[in-house]
């Protein structure tokens, strides 16, 4: 899958949603729930996402030539 | 009115207009005061429910000058515990410094009688206004404050702007924040001579239009008047609270006996980022996190909180909005 193909599939789920912004915010929480936890070696302070809310982590690495995201939080719904 | 008569203080010449609210006032006595008579060995005092900008300026006279922080504690329901107070006040005491009321909690503090003892151990208080502005009766001469600052944009007012109080006495005898124009009497490059009070502490040039706007937010609020402000922010608050705090699962942050309008709340299994997001898509502005009193919130073992705010223009059926909101929400995510 191409990453306009990713991204035409994110743009058509999202086109669902009718602009209706609490659906929208649910969807992504839901999103956000369906991602997997990250290592917890990774769950250290240079991977924290400063600011005021609350604790994720972003971590992110190169793989043949593609780079990948993987992101959790303290309070994620797992 | 002027924001001298606002706060009724006595001269014209105890009123420094700041450019950056409140976190200017402080760091301008932390700064000047601070750092000019406090020294190694003395102690600041800081309450536990402080907001960020009281305290961090503290913490840098205190790295600087070899001094020592300590902390009022506050009770689970977010009152200062006075007892422990006057235990820490000591000879060593040189300042103590605390707001009127809590940012996050809405908590009003007994500042008359903490200052009162405050002086009483030869301490000097400064009192963060901020929260208290545009909802209680402010008479520095009656609380006998010795600094006492307050920020235009929490009383209607625009941003980048608001004043500091300062008794003369303490305000003559400290040296200059910024140096600069305005400040100065005559300049040569042997000896500068300062200016008189407040110009001493009025460098450059200040955010002029913004200070004339207070005047207007002033007396938007003295046309109210304070007693009926302060009686419909407080039927709100006491009807939210009621709503809110029987809703399930909800737990109320900050349930002192003398509070403003301010309902502090998590909820049991939803982040309250979430509930804030929630609540802006359907147009009701919280503020969520810590409030920058992150002391406060490890305090509390929390990481932070929801906060509703009423304000003069708030309305009951604003709150049954949220309600409302709220009751969809924790269907949703629960």
């Amino acid at each position: 899958m191409s990453i306009n193909d990713i991204q035409d599939e994110i743009i058509s789920e999202f086109s669902l949603l009718d602009g209706d912004m609490e659906m929208t915010i649910l969807y992504i929480m839901e999103l956000g729930q369906k991602l997997a936890p990250i290592k917890d070696s990774d769950r250290v302070e240079d991977n924290v996402v400063k600011g005021c809310q609350s604790t994720v982590w972003l971590v992110g690495h190169e793989e043949d030539g593609r780079v990948y995201f993987e992101a959790d939080s303290k309070h994620c719904y797992h | 009115m002027r924001p001298g008569a606002f706060i009724n203080a006595k001269e014209r010449e105890e009123i420094i207009f700041l450019s950056r609210g409140v976190t200017e006032g402080v760091n301008l006595v932390a700064h000047s005061y601070g750092r000019t008579f406090i020294k190694s060995g003395d102690e600041i005092v800081v309450s536990a429910i402080e907001h960020h900008s009281n305290i961090v300026p503290w913490q840098m006279v205190c790295e600087e000058k070899g001094a020592k922080l300590r902390v009022i504690p506050v009770t689970d329901n977010g009152e200062l515990i006075i007892e422990e107070y006057l235990k820490l006040l000591s000879p060593k005491t040189k300042m103590v410094v605390l707001n009127h009321v809590s940012n996050s909690l809405g908590t009003i503090n007994p500042i008359k009688e903490i200052i009162a003892a405050a002086h009483n151990a030869g301490a000097v208080v400064l009192v963060d206004g901020a929260q208290a502005a545009a909802h209680l009766k402010i008479d520095v001469q009656e609380l006998d404050v010795d600094f006492y600052a307050i920020s235009s944009h929490k009383m209607y007012g625009p941003t980048g702007a608001g004043i500091l109080y300062g008794k003369r006495e303490l305000l003559e005898k400290m040296p200059p924040f910024f140096g600069g124009g305005e400040m100065i009497k005559q300049v040569t490059f042997e000896k500068t001579t300062y200016n008189d009070l407040p110009y001493k502490f009025e460098a450059g040039t200040p955010n002029i239009a913004d200070i004339i706007a207070l005047k207007p937010a002033i007396d938007f609020i003295n046309g109210l008047t304070k007693e009926a402000i302060g009686a419909h922010e407080h039927e709100l608050l006491t009807y939210a609270t009621a709503q809110v705090g029987s809703m399930k699962g909800v737990q109320l942050i900050g349930t002192a006996k003398n509070k403003v309008g301010i309902l502090s709340f998590i909820v049991e299994g939803i982040h309250h980022f979430d509930i804030g997001q929630m609540l802006d898509a359907r147009g009701i502005a919280v503020r969520t996190g810590h409030h920058c009193t992150q002391p406060l919130m490890d305090r509390l073992k929390i990481e932070g909180t929801v906060r509703a705010s009423f304000a003069v223009y708030n309305t009951k059926q604003e709150v049954d909005q949220l309600i409302e909101a709220l009751d969809r929400i924790i269907s949703f995510l629960k």
